[in-house]
């Protein structure tokens, strides 16, 4: 498990019920390299948040609008995405199905599985299973790696992971050859 | 008993996972708060997140606000969506600091507003396009992850005493004669009681201006923290601040002396 940051136990702190003394402690004794920060951050946390009752400025009315004409720009990431809808629940549900283990379906989640590899037959029942089309899978798993997401986040550089074979997923995931024979299979 | 009218309704639930790993769950109160708002229309839903007044007994609480524009993210415009998404970023704008009365420091407000609110679009145009699970905390406690954001800023645009600023305490030597003036002025309560309002402002305003490390102790005081403890795991100020407890009882002294000073000038004391 990763190191957290300062932003990540500030960010925690944050979320938590109360900012009394136990809280604060138990943070300190965790954190102890981030005490006065957290400390600071209570006092920030319980102050009253004021809300400005004067109307908004002609300016920042124009940025909402504009804002949200950006906004429904916005391709959505489930438009025409048959794995979009794949989340926690049911990426385990369809590894538990095809009796593999779940990073061989974030893979696919992810895009990161070259689909030329991935043989038809497996192609079809991945799909089948999240009622789309071969061809809409296909081309959901042709998409970059580089979501659209990741153009608007500034603080983030883009993915720049590479796709891997079918095979090779399967291997790194350590299934069995055996299993791997089976899935690897052309054919109906 | 009859039937429910409704079919039940089906919050998405989110996806943010805590240090520990565990997934972040939403207050009962706004799951219950969102699972009536979601057997309304969306026209119902807008004109109930237009209204501003947070004493109207329909307002509806910010992090039912979040998610609500945020369970329309992969749906077509629509000027019901229009209507949830600019009520969302009006909300989030009249809660940036303006320059005005009272203003702790002051500095470039409109910079901070525009990051922040800057922030907020940046991040919803994620949440479009995948699912952005920063704004998950906006839908735990909402004012608490928009004080998060704006501490951010704050420090960026370096306007809060960074932690890496040299430190104006150093350990070594006080004078004894320095120590004791700063403990003589500072003997009384700390002037937290009693206080009026305005005075409880002026006392924040006045702590606001100290150096950190003065902050840091008076908000440790304030929170019932030891000076010092021989129990190694209930937290002290000497522990959390890594000082000698001589260092700690000066700098608590010293930025004492100084709240009551400006209490006094306030007209607080």
């Amino acid at each position: 498990m990763k190191t957290p940051t300062l932003e990540d136990v500030l960010d925690a702190f944050a979320m938590e019920a109360s900012y009394d003394r136990e809280r604060i402690g138990k943070y300190i004794e965790r954190y102890p390299q981030f005490a006065a920060d957290i400390v600071d951050m209570s006092r920030q946390l319980e102050r009253p948040m004021k809300v400005d009752s004067s109307p908004l400025s002609a300016e920042v009315l124009g940025l909402i609008d504009t804002a949200w004409r950006a906004h429904i720009a916005v391709r959505p990431a489930t438009a025409n995405d048959p794995l979009a809808a794949l989340d926690l629940a049911k990426s385990r549900d369809l590894a538990r199905t095809f009796g593999l283990p779940r990073q061989v379906i974030t893979a696919f989640n992810e895009r990161r599985v070259a689909v030329t590899s991935v043989p038809k037959k497996f192609l079809a029942q991945f799909a089948a299973k999240i009622d789309s089309t071969v061809e809409a899978l296909v081309a959901a798993l042709s998409q970059p790696i580089a979501q659209t997401a990741r153009s608007y986040s500034a603080d983030e550089k883009p993915m720049t992971a590479e796709r891997v074979s079918f095979e090779q997923l399967l291997i790194d995931a350590n299934v069995p050859a055996e299993k791997r024979a089976e899935l690897l299979a052309e054919g109906e | 008993m009859g039937e429910p009218q409704f079919k039940n309704v089906r919050i998405e639930p989110l996806r943010k996972s805590s240090l520990e790993g565990e997934i972040y769950t939403r207050p009962p109160e706004v799951t219950a708060e969102l699972d009536k708002l979601l057997r309304l229309s969306l026209a119902e839903q807008a004109t109930l997140c237009e209204i501003t007044d947070e004493k109207d007994a329909n307002f509806v609480r910010s992090e039912c606000l979040m998610h609500l524009v945020r369970a329309l993210r992969d749906k077509p415009e629509s000027r019901e969506f229009q209507r949830l998404y600019e009520a969302f970023l009006k909300r989030w704008a009249k809660r940036l600091p303006r320059a005005g009365k009272g203003e702790a420091v002051k500095m470039k407000e409109q910079d901070i507003q525009d990051v922040v609110l800057g922030k907020c679009i940046q991040f919803l145009a994620v949440d479009r396009a995948s699912y952005d699970e920063r704004l998950d905390f906006f839908e735990v406690k909402f004012e608490s992850a928009l004080r998060r954001l704006l501490d951010t800023a704050f420090k960026t645009e370096g306007r809060r005493t960074k932690r890496q600023k040299p430190l104006e305490y150093e350990e070594g030597d006080i004078p004894e004669e320095v120590e004791t003036a700063a403990r003589e002025a500072a003997e009384s309560a700390f002037p937290t009681f009693n206080l009026s309002e305005d005075c409880r402002f002026k006392l924040e305003v006045a702590i606001d201006s100290l150096p950190q490390e003065e902050q840091t102790v008076i908000q440790m005081i304030r929170k019932g923290f030891p000076s010092t403890s021989a129990d190694a795991s209930k937290p002290s100020i000497t522990q959390a601040l890594g000082k000698k407890e001589r260092m700690v009882r000066y700098i608590k002294n010293s930025a004492i002396k100084k709240l009551k000073t400006a209490m006094s000038e306030g007209g607080c004391l």
